[in-house]
């Protein structure tokens, strides 16, 4: 309950700044793998107001609950960097012996840091202050997406070449359910109650909805050419998923469980992510080296931004405060 | 419990020297070639996903499916080796096709490290592509890009299956279907 009125709140106060464009609104972190760069889009005008050098093509994104920390996966690095987003200075560098390092998700409480790893088939979990590893998880193949329930109980894990979810439960660190989904699973999305999962599954050209409850399989809904990831918006009436290699989105009722709409976007289509204001998604071209802006509203394209070359934004990479 | 997380540690420091470097990140190349016809004739000539006659290494092409979303078609190389492919997308109006590399045939068996591996003819991975003909004044111009992996997906590749090898083998792929096209449309 705390959560949703929290919630709420922002989004109320995002909904002002967007109208009166103010001066603190949200902002975007865009990784750009091939350039080895972060574009920072601030959402009130949408453009790029800097960009941030990060070496070990940076690739997933998460925010830190208090918005103050922009954590950066960097595979080649071996680990991650951390952005201070007051300053826009890269404020560290943890290089952890992760090769694989992609999927990244900052808990609800500012307490711990996860990162899935690609190649040791681990989530690795972290002190959020001074990223020590705590834990490893053994998990499926080739994790990747990642989201935590609002109450901070569970994670939920991609995993890609396993073809499942895993279910991670907080408390003890363990692997609590797994389930199998559609071929190939990348990114996730989770409702704001926590009771609905949405995966999009690469291989299989369409995405998986589970109700967490039992933690299974309730439907699969067709959509376009190599699904990647996903968002929700609109009080959680609408999914979009970014179709890679049909260079659209594909936005669904999440009532009636049936795509509606198809929006054409930039070239490749990866990471999206939903503005605060919960009315406006963002999309990041890996191909095009642009931002698309969608108005969930109208399901247009209001603003395409030039970011760096291999725009992948892995994650929920649109600050709330 | 201490014992255990220095455990840990050390279990992924070991991991850390078993597997150093890195996982393998997506590649990508454009090309765009101008040519002085007009955009209908050029896209006569590429656009029957049957026909693969304007790209000069590929020897036969057998096809089923037409030019529908599913349609495959398997490419024979003069050098020898096949190449299989999945049409993703087409619109006729757009004049453009995508396509996907779904099997490539062996060039050569390398040891690397110690491990037999097989080089494929293409040295790519997980390759998608499109090409599109635009209208530009009178003339018009073809632009082919894809997106790909090296075809080592483990860390530390063979020269043969890097990045290098990948990018370098689908740019002289692209260089000569586009000059091969400009050459047909200006004949």
């Amino acid at each position: 309950m705390f959560n949703i009125h929290v919630h709420t709140a922002a989004s109320l106060l995002a909904a002002v700044f967007w109208m009166t464009k103010a001066v603190a609104a949200p902002f975007a972190y865009i990784t750009n793998q091939l350039d080895e760069s972060v574009s920072i889009i601030d959402t009130a005008k949408n453009g790029v107001v800097h960009t941030v050098k990060i070496p070990g093509k940076p690739a997933g994104v998460a925010l830190s609950a208090d918005g103050k920390y922009a954590y950066i996966s960097t595979p080649e690095a071996n680990g991650f960097a951390v952005i201070d987003t007051q300053s826009r200075q890269v404020l560290k560098r943890v290089a952890l012996g992760s090769s694989g390092a992609l999927g990244i998700v900052a808990d609800r409480i500012g307490k711990r840091l996860y990162i899935a790893d690609w190649y040791q088939h681990l989530v690795l979990v972290l002190d959020g202050t001074d990223y020590s590893v705590i834990r490893t998880i053994k998990v499926g193949e080739s994790p990747s997406g990642m989201v935590i329930s609002p109450d901070n109980q569970w994670l939920y894990v991609a995993n890609r070449l396993s073809n499942s979810v895993s279910q991670i439960n907080l408390n003890t660190l363990s692997v609590w359910n797994t389930t199998k989904v559609g071929e190939h699973p990348f990114g996730l999305a989770l409702d704001s109650k926590g009771e609905r999962l949405y995966t999009a599954n690469v291989e299989s050209d369409d995405v998986t909805v589970l109700e967490t409850q039992h933690f299974k399989n309730i439907a699969t809904i067709k959509v376009k050419n190599l699904p990647y990831a996903g968002t929700l918006a609109l009080h959680d009436t609408r999914l979009l998923i970014t179709n890679q290699e049909d260079d659209s989105v594909s936005v669904i009722d999440t009532a009636s469980l049936k795509e509606i709409a198809v929006i054409e976007v930039g070239d490749k289509p990866e990471g999206i992510a939903t503005h605060p204001d919960d009315q406006h998604v963002y999309v990041a071209n890996w191909f095009e080296n642009t931002v698309s802006v969608i108005d969930v509203n109208t399901l247009k394209v209001v603003a395409t931004i030039p970011t760096g070359n291999g725009s992948r934004a892995f994650g929920n990479f649109i600050s709330l405060k | 419990m201490k014992k255990t997380t220095f455990l840990a540690s050390v279990l992924m420091f070991s991991f850390a020297t078993a597997a150093s470097a890195h996982g393998p990140v997506r590649q990508k190349l454009k090309e765009d070639i101008k040519i002085n016809a007009p955009a209908a004739k050029v896209w006569d000539i590429i656009k029957n996903f049957d026909d693969m006659s304007w790209l000069p290494p590929v020897a036969s092409v057998t096809a089923k499916g037409g030019n529908e979303k599913g349609a495959t078609r398997v490419l024979t190389l003069k050098s020898g080796g096949t190449i299989h492919e999945e049409m993703n997308k087409y619109d006729a109006e757009k004049m453009t096709y995508a396509y996907k590399i779904t099997e490539l045939s062996t060039k050569e068996t390398i040891t690397h490290n110690g491990v037999e591996e097989k080089v494929p003819v293409l040295p790519v991975g997980n390759y998608a592509a499109d090409i599109q003909v635009t209208a530009d004044g009178s003339g018009s111009v073809v632009s082919w890009k894809a997106g790909y992996y090296r075809a080592y997906m483990n860390n530390n590749p063979p020269q043969e299956m890097n990045e290098d090898a990948a990018n370098n083998a689908v740019a002289a792929v692209f260089k000569a279907g586009l000059d091969n096209i400009k050459a047909l449309a200006e004949k």
